[in-house]
């Protein structure tokens, strides 16, 4: 599904990532990895944000750097500390991501209601908690149709309630739409909330199936 | 002996002030330096050399000698000092500085207070150098009075910075008033092409202002210095670039703002034509005041064409950053020369020539670099 061809990730001389050619199947994936082992930057990089060499493509068709919006219609991101415009509120970002992405109308409402967001929507981002504006980020990384969302640490800052609420939204969404998770953590993902994830290591520099 | 809080606020603040100003700094510094040393006073076959040297140094004679002058210059300085102001308060906001309100206040306000006291001095160095400079002058020319005042003017100044930082770092904080623009528009929707505008009137009020004041400077200023020419559309073609090279902090800052705050949008979907186009808006608005001044002064025709070259002209600005990525220094330095060389084509009659190529480098620039995000480190 998803493929890397000669990819390679430098900053300056040194060379942080380098996958040769390989291939990823759709499902579920916890990319682990120490501090440093380039698991932002791997994301980063898959959701079109960082350059690197090589190519990145969606079942080698639609390619990260030929097919440029294509390819984002389908990979949506959510940073691990995000930042956005202090004056915007929750509900204008929405507006933005989902007319970027294409969503369908309404699409927002399941998200928001199953996070308790709506109390807080019409409220700029400044006034927002880090787990607030978290909640929100996950939010915006499910607006569209994606074949794949990209997770950076969307485990730190969430309560236990809404830690629950977010493994429904990826086993809900994996189920009906067959959409492919990448989430990078520290911490373990919950085996009984998703029993089918996968483990990938990032280490010397690359990727390494673990399970 | 530095204390280690001092030696951490001069690194932040007043290094970082020099960083960000350095080319604003270096130009009146060189103006200055020019004036007092170089300037040739008129007649000056008949004046003896001490006596050119009194010329040249009548300006900060006049400056200890008459009460005017000085006001003038206190206003002067005291706006430098509210810039500086501005700058700490500023950084003091941004996220990587959060530490200072959690450590520093931990410490006897005496010993902020002279952490705080050296920063300033750090950042009103010219404004000392030249009360020093002006003190000398005084002794030798046995003006006192106003040497002293002038001292204890800076004295002041620096004290009260000190002190306005202080307050700041220990008081509560409460959450941030909305801009009351931002209010009026609350239920408006905004476009991604807009959100620029309202991070403008959220954070950059001041920065836009003196973009205006300064554009408005630029136009009566050459306007008065070619009163006898005022009509050749090179004139015109002058007043335009200086208008744009006066928005180079509003545009670096719109580069800054998407990179910081909107790190997402490269994963959004757009075209880059459509990106561009959203510029052209941003600057078609930006632009607005100035638009309506080329309209009144000049026929339809030429204040189009003019708009065209300006728009180019910001365009290509904009898309420079594309390419030199947030590097103050390199920027200022590519628009300076840009700034240059377009005034001697302009001279010779290129001016609608680089309509043209300002609007096929900056396409380049922009279509090239837009997906080439390669920082050094990852942000």
């Amino acid at each position: 599904m998803l493929h890397f061809a000669k990819f390679r990730k430098s900053y300056g001389s040194y060379l942080a990532l380098a996958i040769e050619d390989l291939t990823i199947l759709s499902g579920i994936y916890w990319i682990k990895g120490v501090n440093g082992s380039g698991k932002s930057t791997l994301l980063k990089t898959m959701a079109g944000i960082l350059y690197f060499d090589g190519d990145i493509s969606i079942n080698k068709q639609i390619s990260l750097k030929n097919q440029a919006i294509a390819y984002r219609q389908l990979v949506n991101f959510a940073e691990a500390e995000p930042i956005f415009p202090e004056f915007l509120t929750g509900k204008e970002l929405v507006q933005v991501f989902a007319a970027a992405k294409n969503a369908p109308t309404g699409q927002e409402d399941y998200y928001i209601e199953s996070m308790h967001l709506q109390p807080y929507l019409n409220q700029p981002v400044s006034t927002y908690s880090s787990g607030m504006l978290k909640k929100l980020s996950l939010v915006l990384a499910f607006m569209g149709k994606p074949r794949i969302i990209l997770l950076d640490e969307p485990l730190i800052t969430l309560d236990q309630a809404a830690l629950n609420i977010f493994y429904k939204w990826i086993a809900r969404e994996h189920q009906q739409n067959k959409t492919s998770f990448f989430i990078s953590s520290h911490q373990a993902l919950e085996p009984e909330a998703l029993p089918t994830a996968k483990e990938i290591l990032l280490q010397a520099q690359t990727l390494h199936f673990i399970s | 002996m530095l204390s280690p809080l001092s030696r951490t606020l001069i690194k932040i603040f007043a290094k970082g002030f020099y960083r960000v100003h350095a080319g604003l700094l270096l130009a009146l510094f060189i103006i200055i330096f020019i004036y007092f040393l170089f300037i040739n006073v008129l007649e000056q076959t008949r004046i003896t050399p001490e006596e050119r040297l009194m010329y040249n140094l009548s300006l900060v004679l006049a400056f200890i000698t008459n009460p005017v002058v000085m006001a003038v210059v206190f206003i002067l300085w005291l706006i430098y000092t509210v810039k500086s102001w501005q700058y700490v308060a500023g950084q003091l906001r941004l996220a990587d500085q959060q530490f200072i309100f959690y450590s520093s206040t931990a410490m006897p306000q005496v010993h902020q207070f002279k952490s705080w006291f050296l920063v300033q001095a750090i950042i009103l160095l010219p404004i000392i150098s030249y009360g020093l400079f002006s003190l000398a002058i005084g002794i030798m020319f046995d003006y006192f009075v106003m040497p002293v005042i002038i001292l204890l003017y800076i004295l002041l100044l620096t004290v009260v910075s000190a002190l306005v930082y202080i307050k700041w770092l220990n008081k509560l904080r409460e959450t941030e008033n909305q801009s009351y623009l931002l209010k009026i528009a609350a239920r408006w929707r905004k476009p991604f092409f807009s959100l620029f505008i309202y991070h403008v009137f959220a954070k950059l009020k001041l920065a836009y202002g003196l973009t205006k004041i300064l554009s408005g400077i630029a136009i009566a200023g050459l306007l008065h210095f070619f009163s006898d020419v005022k009509q050749d559309i090179r004139v015109a073609g002058i007043i335009v670039l200086t208008v744009i090279t006066a928005h180079t902090i509003l545009i670096y800052q719109e580069h800054r703002f998407k990179e910081i705050y909107m790190g997402f949008s490269r994963n959004l979907p757009y075209r880059r034509r459509k990106l561009l186009a959203d510029y052209i808006f941003l600057f078609i608005l930006l632009l607005l005041p100035e638009s309506i001044w080329l309209l009144v002064h000049y026929k339809v025709l030429p204040a189009t064409g003019l708009f065209l070259f300006g728009l180019s002209t910001a365009l290509l600005f904009c898309s420079l950053l594309y390419w030199l990525g947030l590097n103050m220094r390199k920027y200022l330095r590519w628009v300076g020369g840009l700034f240059l060389l377009f005034l001697l084509l302009i001279m010779f009659g290129c001016l609608w020539f680089l309509v043209f190529l300002n609007l096929g480098v900056a396409f380049l620039l922009f279509y090239r670099n837009y997906y080439a995000y390669n920082p050094a480190v990852d942000t």
